[in-house]
C-alpha cells in the first residue's frame, strides 16, 4: 500500500486517480496521510507532485437552500425579485423583534 | 424441599468511550479514521491518547464486543467501522450509515462482534461535501462494550 503526507485540504480523490486507483473504498485518510491501496508509491508521489491546488481544489457542493432556488429559477417558479423580497421581509421582522 | 437460589455477581463493566481529537480535518471526498484524545472512560487500556489515537483495540480475555460511534460533521456523512488498518468498512456484523439530516448527527452501532487480542477497530467517515468538514467534539464519539 503506497501513502503519502498530504493537506486534507486538497483534492484527495483526484489524487487517487491520478496514481491509478480510482475506488473511494481503496483509500483512507489516517493522521494526515492518504493511504492508497492498488498503486505503486512512485505514482501516488507523482500523483502528489503533478498536483497543482489552486487549479484542482475540490469544488464545495452548494446547499440544499441553494439547490432548491436554482431549481425553482430554472422552473420559473421563483425569480431574482422574489429572492430580494423575502430577504427584505426577513431583515425587517428582525429589525422588529430587536 | 426448597431449592437453593444461586444468583451469581454481575461481572463488572469493561469498555471504553472516547471523545474526538480537537481540530481533527476531515477532507472531502476519501474516508478517514477520527481520532480520539480524550477518554471519559477505559477499564482495560482499550485505547491511548497518543500513540495510535484513532484505534480501539482489543485486549487479552475478551471475545465478543459491541462498538458504537457517533459523530456530527456534516449532511450527507457516512459513518462506519475500520477493522484492523483495512481501508473498507468492515462489514462484518456491521454496516456503514448515510447521516443526511441538515445537522449531520448520526450514530451508528455495531451487532456483538466475534474479536481475538489485538484486533483493533476505528470510525470512520467520509464526505462529499467539497470542503474540508472538523467534527464537533461535543457530538463525535467512540465506544466499545466488551459483551463476552
Amino acid at each position: 500500500m503506497a501513502k503519502i503526507t498530504v493537506n486534507p485540504e486538497y483534492n484527495l480523490p483526484l489524487i487517487a486517480e491520478n496514481a491509478g486507483q480510482g475506488d473511494i473504498e481503496k483509500r483512507l485518510y489516517r493522521d494526515g496521510q492518504l493511504h492508497v491501496e492498488g498503486v505503486t508509491q512512485k505514482a501516488l508521489d507523482d500523483a502528489l507532485a503533478a498536483y497543482n491546488h489552486a487549479q484542482d481544489a475540490p469544488q464545495a457542493e452548494p446547499s440544499e437552500l441553494e439547490t432548491l432556488k436554482a431549481a425553482l429559477k430554472a422552473k420559473g417558479v421563483l425569480a431574482d425579485a422574489d429572492i430580494v423580497a423575502a430577504k427584505t421581509s426577513l431583515q425587517a421582522a428582525k429589525a422588529v423583534k430587536a | 424441599m426448597s431449592v437453593p437460589l444461586i444468583s451469581a455477581a454481575p461481572k463488572p463493566f469493561r469498555g471504553c468511550l472516547l471523545k474526538a481529537a480537537n481540530g481533527t480535518s476531515v477532507p472531502s471526498g476519501t474516508m478517514t479514521a477520527l481520532n480520539f484524545t480524550d477518554e471519559v472512560y477505559d477499564t482495560d487500556s482499550f485505547h491511548d491518547t497518543s500513540t495510535n489515537n484513532a484505534r480501539i483495540t482489543i485486549p487479552a480475555g475478551v471475545k465478543k464486543v459491541r462498538l458504537t460511534g457517533s459523530a456530527s460533521i456534516t449532511s450527507g456523512q457516512f459513518l462506519g467501522f475500520l477493522k484492523n488498518g483495512s481501508l473498507a468498512w468492515a462489514y462484518e456484523g456491521s454496516t456503514e450509515i448515510n447521516i443526511t439530516n441538515t445537522s449531520g448527527e448520526g450514530t451508528v452501532s455495531s451487532h456483538v462482534l466475534e474479536v481475538t487480542e489485538g484486533d483493533y477497530f476505528e470510525l470512520g467517515v467520509s464526505h462529499s461535501s467539497g470542503t474540508t468538514k472538523t467534527p464537533n467534539i461535543n457530538k463525535t464519539y467512540f465506544s466499545c462494550e466488551v459483551v463476552a
